[in-house]
């Protein structure tokens, strides 16, 4: 049961990760090149996954999983889904971004480069003024 | 005052099992993953939402003060379900039951104080979200009832109990600016922010 709850977590916030980047332009984070894409990545995660929450109580009729375990399987999902997000969308975006240079700073900078690319830009720029 | 309470308890309780199709709804808005799952998503969104750096940044401040007031939520329940026990009403009144049948405390509901104190929180900096999620929280409030699992005075101390965690965190975050800004340039930094 908690590993369905870490599952359903997991799927829906890939879903949710990928159409909101996507719709503000974080090509960086993005595992697709078009809005439309992600919104139906989206529906096909994020919406089944919630429809299972909401049937929950009908497919487990007298499962809780306990507080603390739910905040811990919870926080591991979203750190999971961000990281498969942040690794899958360098790998996917690599070649298309890598003459961009990093302009910004923060989450700005995803718009133009993978989080990986814009990780090097800082190790480098640290490195340089040593 | 209690009677008041168990008697519109009685009246939302008693427009449970005539409507199949309402039933069913009910009782999926009122499970204790659904509706806190959804606003955490709402919470993820948001975080990377915006139409400039400064717009982003001050949503990233409010998913920071929903976050810490869930967590508060949280606590501030489980300590008053230690002093505080408050059996369900479907124990007490011939209730109609479409839900497990939970064991702690009914008083105040847990489920109601995480949900108003996220949504409060998101209020407080971004009305529409804010509204759009508060109105999840009172259509969840009002299930808790309708499947029989609190009396209408457990949702309404939870949404209460919630909202002032969520005033509470807001101030505090606002008045700690100054370090919350040095958190963020590290997140910044780090290409999270």
């Amino acid at each position: 049961m908690a590993f369905e709850y870490f599952y359903l977590v997991f799927v829906a916030a890939i879903g949710v990760i990928q159409a909101a980047v996507t719709y503000n332009g974080f090509k960086g984070i993005s595992f697709f090149s078009y809005r439309v894409s992600a919104y139906i990545f989206m529906l096909v995660t994020t919406g089944p996954a919630m429809a299972s929450f909401f049937t929950w109580n009908e497919r487990n009729a007298t499962g809780v999983i306990e507080g603390g375990e739910q905040f811990f399987f919870f926080m591991l999902a979203i750190v999971a889904a961000i990281g498969f997000a942040l690794v899958l969308s360098s790998l996917l975006k690599h070649w298309s971004l890598r003459k961009n240079d990093v302009r910004h700073d923060g989450f700005e900078a995803l718009k133009e480069v993978t989080f990986f690319q814009a990780i090097r830009y800082r190790f480098n720029t640290i490195m340089r003024q040593r | 005052m209690i009677t008041i309470d168990e008697n519109i308890f009685l009246w939302i309780n008693g427009l449970a099992g005539n409507i199949a199709a309402i039933d069913w709804f009910f009782k999926g808005i009122a499970n204790d993953y659904l509706i806190i799952v959804g606003s955490c998503m709402v919470l993820l969104a948001l975080w990377v939402w915006g139409i400039d750096a400064d717009q982003r940044d001050k949503n990233q401040k409010a998913v920071i003060c929903a976050s810490i007031s869930l967590g508060l939520a949280q606590g501030f329940v489980s300590t008053l379900n230690a002093f505080c026990f408050r059996p369900r009403p479907f124990t007490e009144l011939p209730a109609n039951l479409l839900f497990y049948q939970p064991t702690d405390s009914s008083f105040p509901s847990n489920s109601v104080a995480v949900i108003f104190a996220i949504a409060f929180a998101i209020f407080l900096a971004n009305r529409k979200v804010g509204g759009f999620l508060l109105l999840f929280a009172c259509l969840h409030a009002f299930s808790r009832v309708y499947v029989g699992v609190h009396y209408p005075f457990d949702v309404l101390a939870g949404a209460a109990g919630g909202m002032l965690i969520a005033y509470i965190v807001t101030w505090v975050i606002k008045a700690l600016e100054k370090w919350v800004n040095i958190i963020m340039g590290i997140a910044r930094k780090l290409y999270i922010a």
